[in-house]
């Protein structure tokens, strides 16, 4: 009979799902047609984005599908399972770094954009103090909040950017889209590792999945989750194409705001919308962010087992603001973004590759148990 | 009927731990029964300190003569159903009894239904105190427990505090009995259960914990149970001590448990699963467990056609987004970001504050209080003079205020505006907890414009899904998600698609439409 | 209970942070909004690359008609001369009593002396285009002399002059004006060095302005090189097909007639690669509707209706080409989206000129043009009425 499980920390496929988009959704979706029209012509990045996409969801569904075999196992027990137990430290450690990072990169450039979009005098620490204080009140919470958090707003933030796109038609000439096909191979594979960098965070899956409960599907929805970021990413790159033109495209910081900017809503209750748009954005960072923050904890939690979570995640807040700290210039963000984005596929990749390899060679023995 | 059931299973519950009540402090008296009459009137006197509205008749039986009284208290007591029912019937009798003159009285004499037997002095003073008679007979350990409960209350009344404009017009009295009645007219379901529970210390209040077996989920009525034990409390007024005693997070500022005083609504949130907690002297029973989806819904929405009624919940989200944000946005469009304001209304915004001495944030924050005053004052007031808030809120503060230039026009509008839209939230503590909230939202607009919005709409959204009523997630059905459950949360299905249990209560028996007993 | 205890500690460190103040709160009644801006040179007075920058700042008490500050004026214009037009802007707010905000930028205007100086129409712009607190949607056009003066037309209707302004760019619909143009637009043409066309001003009277026609400027050095005026315009609307609703006159055997266009757009075909003698083909697809005629031709006759058509077709071909003559053989400049067309669909011969296109080698100048025009007279109202109102002049 079913019964009120709630109160314990386990998820659903479901809530894998979900968290998958709303981590990849992040900085990544407001500057990315930037770069992609530098490397692409008209709207050809398309095809970028969809091949960078596939590539993720590929990714997403083999660390999914590797992690989902080991059920209700923590990333550290398996991990030590396939590679033994000191290399498995070293990697969750690793991965924990990755978190910090992201969790820092993220909260870099959230202040940087507020302060393009929203402030002028208004101290960037303030900014990223309190966006950090938010995060830190959200991971100090339970970890199956942060997963209903992913679900109450990842709608908020498809709907608004469904609705933008939609008041964009108006905005939008069909000359911009042609030519197609004209871009060079060199453009295409440029383009589609940048578009893949944007895609963030899959590393999430080798901690999450440990607390669904029954993680048969959940590869597949997971993988299905993250061709949701793809099929946003295509049709915000093309409205942006559509509605700028490739080369102002690759020459606005920040297309997806600036699209925000010069739509108008018909009925003229409020005009400029990117202040509206951002913050709604925001919300959507802030879901990155606190995931980031919270694999982080997870993972050094996994190592000092006896240490208390709330410990852990106020000593790693002050480091994680430390850091963001650092970047001054928009120059220096773009490149801790880049780096953060190389760190996280790298990791996510190599780890993937030597787990499975390592599952393949072992994993008769598991099965078999 | 419905009293004596209840009555029963009080008096088996007290029965068993007759022995070892904790027995009052008094001295020179024993709480033993005992043979003398004389005594036993002495002892029940002595122990309640023997009160002016405590009536002691004492009367004869039969041709032997034997003493014999009858105590009760006037007032709680339904004194015709004493005189035409006990005392005449006693004193018409003149047959003489054999061996057990009480169990000859108990079954022959006295025309009620309710009657029971006790040996114990706690036990008789607490039946007289709860508006029993007591018949003593001389010479005899035993006494009788009449049930006589009556004396004046409240007639059953539309509820004021939750008007429908169609739906059933009863509602809750302050009467337990008549209470449980009204559910038990609406749900004629042999699984419907009443469980008694008993609170206050010295108050003895009765409450009931109801649900309707196999439907509910086990789980949730031993969790209420659990928290109903635990309360230590002397008396509660009101079952707002249950709400606060049993909540899960005191912290918080929405309300974990919902309050009504519609029979309809306990009904269809039982036969939902939900349980109610009904309170022996208040209107007002409770019902959990309560999500952030369910507060801002109405019976009325159930009454209404599902078109209308999807329409009116819409209204109602919409007024509930005015009633949290509006004074905020407003704060943080005219302070931080005047050029998402269209350039016209900008330029006659900014004309009409020309004169205004204050910040928007002071202003705002200045309006809001005032509001906040004229409706606290608005409920203190005697509904004569009730009137007359309007006329000062209206005129005083609205027109004076902005000819005098201490606000601007279009603050008023935005005050006037938030006000009527948390009128429109249909729970009031729900409502309170709104109010309560758009303060946060001002100083947040004031610090930090937008952003500062949308950081405590985060921080509100964290504590939202950590926070749980009575273990359920209060973030339910948005997250974890019941996509089931979407049916009726924004938009409300026609009433034939809604053929299924809130999956997120985890019911028994899922399917609403074949709810046969058993 | 250990989450409460975390937000109280949360509330207090936030609450602690916020005694520090709210650092951007101006309020609305403290800022000055800028409504327009005008750009002249200031040679004269000054040394060589100074601009004169008119700031108009919309006074909200003028604006409302009621009460207290009533009456006075609705604008105020304030001036300074300086290099960087930022610089200037920050030299007038200092006259300000009041924060300046450009958010409610509508318009900006740039005296023509200006603009015929290579590269100065790309500086001005470029400050408008990088400031986020700036709008894309503000509206730039050229006036014919003082751009200052402009600011001080003050129409009977309207308070605020700038407002009058863009409005007036925004919504005629008339043959002989183009589109508003944009900073935005501005932006991408100058990226893809496009020449593109800006609307030109004037002041007629004290209380009006006038839509003087657009000035053409080149795509590499945005230079103006000239002002296309009344049917020129029209004809660079056929051409490009947009905005092409509006009357037309035309003689039909010596008797006025009035067509009303009603749709019509056009469709660019190259019809060779060579790109030394690029030829296009232009067909413009116009419908129209009679609208005042002043002869008795009974037009229900198959025969007089094709009259009709074909001097509709003969007119369009006629003020189409005569455009074309001026824009490519005087200007030398592609504002009639060829260059787009050979772009969009001819993407590898683009590569090639695209460098050249209408400055250095110009393949534009050395390209020919045909026009077709296919006119369909869809309502020939009615005939028994020698004279009809419609629409047109």
């Amino acid at each position: 009979m079913s019964t009120f499980k709630y109160g314990d920390e386990k998820i659903t496929d479901r809530d894998i799902m979900v968290a998958i988009p709303s981590m990849a959704i992040a900085i990544g979706i407001i500057v990315f047609p930037r770069y992609l029209a530098e490397k692409t012509t008209a709207s050809d990045g398309w095809v970028a984005v969809i091949l960078g996409g596939t590539l993720a969801v590929l990714i997403t569904w083999a660390v999914a599908k590797l992690a989902a075999n080991f059920p209700n196992q923590s990333f550290l027990s398996y991990s030590s399972y396939l590679v033994s137990k000191p290399v498995a430290v070293v990697m969750t450690l690793l991965f924990s770094f990755q978190g910090i990072l992201l969790t820092a990169f993220e909260l870099a450039a959230i202040s940087d954009i507020s302060h393009q979009y929203l402030f002028d005098r208004t101290p960037i620490e303030m900014v990223s103090l309190t966006f950090l204080l938010v995060v830190v009140y959200a991971v100090s919470g339970s970890r199956a909040g942060l997963f209903r958090l992913n679900m109450m707003f990842l709608p908020i933030i498809l709907i608004t950017t469904g609705l933008l796109v939609f008041l964009s038609i108006g905005y939008i000439e069909k000359d911009n889209l042609l030519p197609v096909f004209k871009t060079d191979f060199r453009g295409y594979a440029q383009g589609t590792l940048d578009s893949a960098l944007s895609y963030t965070g899959i590393g999430i899956l080798f901690f999450y999945i440990s607390l669904v409960r029954h993680p048969k599907k959940t590869s597949g929805m997971a993988a299905f989750g993250m061709s949701w970021a793809v099929i946003l990413y295509t049709i915000i790159y093309l409205t942006c194409i559509a509605v700028f033109g490739e080369q102002s495209t690759a020459n606005i910081r920040f297309p997806l705001i600036e699209l925000a900017k010069s739509v108008e809503v018909p009925g003229g209750f409020l005009e400029r919308l990117e202040s509206v748009f951002f913050v709604i954005w925001i919300m959507a960072i802030f879901n990155t962010t606190a995931m980031a923050f919270d694999v982080a904890v997870m993972a050094i939690n996994s190592v000092f087992p006896k240490v208390k979570k709330l410990n852990i995640i106020f000593t790693l807040s002050p480091i994680v603001f430390f850091i963001s700290m650092i970047p001054q210039k928009y120059m220096e963000i773009g490149k801790l973004g880049d780096w953060v984005g190389y760190y996280g596929w790298g990791m996510t990749g190599t780890t993937a590759i030597v787990l499975w390899v390592m599952y393949k060679v072992k994993g008769a023995k598991q099965s078999g148990k | 009927m419905t009293r004596g059931s209840i009555f029963n299973r009080l008096k088996g519950k007290k029965q068993g731990n007759t022995s070892q009540s904790p027995v009052g402090k008094h001295t020179g008296f024993t709480n033993q029964i005992t043979k003398n009459l004389d005594d036993n009137l002495m002892n029940v006197k002595q122990m309640m300190g023997d009160p002016g509205d405590l009536v002691v008749r004492e009367l004869t039986i039969g041709g032997a003569g034997t003493r014999a009284a009858i105590i009760y208290i006037s007032g709680i007591t339904d004194e015709d159903l004493i005189n035409n029912n006990i005392l005449k019937t006693i004193q018409l009798n003149k047959k003489e009894f054999e061996s057990n003159q009480l169990d000859e009285i108990h079954k022959k004499v006295i025309a009620i239904t309710d009657v029971q037997k006790s040996n114990n002095l706690d036990d008789v003073s607490f039946g007289i105190l709860n508006g029993n008679t007591a018949f003593y007979l001389d010479g005899q350990e035993t006494v009788l427990l009449i049930g006589t409960t009556g004396g004046e209350s409240r007639s059953i009344e539309q509820p004021d505090s939750e008007t429908l404009i169609r739906g059933p017009r009863d509602g809750f009295v302050e009467s337990i009995e008549t209470n449980i009645a009204l559910v038990r007219r609406d749900i004629k379901d042999p699984n419907l259960r009443f469980k008694q529970h008993e609170v206050g210390k010295r108050s003895k209040q009765k409450l009931v914990l109801c649900y309707v077996e196999g439907i509910v989920n086990p789980e949730l009525v031993n969790e209420v149970s659990r928290r109903l034990e635990s309360i230590d409390i002397d008396y509660i007024s009101d079952s707002a001590y249950v709400e606060q005693w049993i909540e899960d997070s005191f912290l918080s500022p929405f309300p974990q448990i919902l309050n009504t005083e519609r029979p309809d609504k306990i009904s269809s949130d039982l036969i939902q699963g939900k349980v109610a907690i009904i309170v022996d002297g208040t209107p007002f029973a409770l019902v959990a467990p309560l999500s952030i989806g369910d507060s801002l819904h109405t019976m009325e929405d159930y009454n209404q056609r599902w078109f209308s009624a999807t329409l009116l919940r819409l209204l109602r989200y919409l007024s509930a987004f005015f009633a949290l944000f509006l004074p905020g946005l407003y704060i943080a469009l005219v302070s931080y970001h005047p050029g998402m304001i269209p350039s016209t209304l900008t330029y006659s915004i900014a004309a009409t504050r020309e004169g205004v001495p204050f910040p928007a944030a002071v202003e705002a924050m200045l309006m809001a209080i005032t509001f906040e005053i004229l409706h606290e004052a608005g409920i203190r007031l005697p509904k004569v003079i009730g009137q007359t808030i309007g006329i000062v809120g209206g005129l005083v503060i609205g027109e004076a205020a902005v000819s005098a230039g201490i606000v601007s026009p279009i603050m008023v509008i935005v005050t006037a505006l938030t006000a009527i839209a948390t009128f429109s939230v249909p729970s009031y503590s729900v409502a309170i907890a709104f109010r309560t909230l758009r303060f946060g939202f001002i100083i947040a607009a004031a610090f930090l414009g937008l952003y500062g919005i949308v950081i405590v709409y985060i921080m509100i959204n964290i504590h939202i899904v950590n926070l749980k009523s009575m273990g359920i997630p209060y973030s339910t059905p948005f997250a974890p998600t019941f996509t089931n459950d979407w049916k009726d949360l924004v938009l409300r299905a026609p009433i034939t698609k809604l053929t299924k249990r809130p999956s997120y209560l985890k019911t028994m028996d899922s399917q609403s439409k074949d709810n046969k007993p058993g | 209970m250990g989450n409460n205890r975390i937000c109280l500690i949360f509330l207090f460190v936030c609450l602690c942070m916020f005694l520090a103040g709210c650092w951007d709160a101006i309020d609305l009644e403290d800022r000055g909004f800028i409504a327009g801006v005008a750009v002249d040179s200031a040679e004269e007075q000054g040394a060589k690359g100074t601009f004169e920058l008119t700031n108009q700042f919309v006074v909200p008490a003028g604006l409302s008609n009621e009460s207290s500050g009533g009456g006075g004026k609705a604008y105020r214009n304030l001036s300074q001369t300086g290099e960087s037009l930022y610089e200037i802007n920050a030299d007038i707010s200092r006259q300000a009593n009041r924060t300046t905000t450009t958010e409610h930028l509508q318009i900006v205007i740039i005296a023509k002396d200006l603009v015929e100086r290579s590269g100065v129409f790309m500086d001005l712009i470029d400050v408008f285009l990088r400031q986020q607190a700036m709008r894309r949607g503000i509206v730039v056009a050229i006036a014919s002399e003082n751009a200052k003066e402009l600011f001080e037309v003050e129409p009977e209707h309207e308070k605020v002059p700038s407002k009058y302004l863009s409005e007036l760019l925004e919504n005629p619909v008339n043959p002989e004006t183009v589109k508003p143009l944009q900073v935005g637009k501005i932006q991408e043409a100058l990226l893809n060095r496009n020449s593109f066309t800006v609307p030109q001003l004037s002041v007629l009277t004290n209380t009006s302005a006038n839509y003087e026609g657009v000035a053409v400027l080149k795509g590499d050095t945005s230079q103006l090189v000239g002002t296309l005026t009344g049917e020129e315009v029209k004809g660079m609307n056929f051409i490009t097909g947009e905005e092409i609703e509006g009357s037309m006159k035309a003689e039909v055997d010596g008797k006025m007639a009035t067509f009303s266009i009603l749709e019509g757009g056009s469709t660019i075909t190259l019809k060779n690669k060579d790109k030394n003698n690029l030829q296009f083909q232009v067909d413009i697809e116009v419908d129209a509707q009679l609208a005042e005629y002043l002869g008795d031709k009974d037009i229900y006759k198959k025969k007089h209706l094709q009259e009709f058509e074909k001097v509709m077709e003969e007119k369009i071909k006629n003020i189409a080409e005569n455009t074309v003559k001026k824009v490519k053989d005087e200007f030398q400049t592609d504002v009639l989206t060829f260059g787009n067309h050979v772009r969009m669909h001819h993407y590898e011969l683009w590569q090639e000129v695209k460098n050249d296109w209408d400055f250095g080698e110009n393949y534009f100048a050395d390209s020919d043009v045909t026009i077709q025009v296919n006119a369909d007279l869809r309502e020939p109202g009615n005939i028994i009425q020698v004279k009809k109102d419609g629409e047109g002049e």
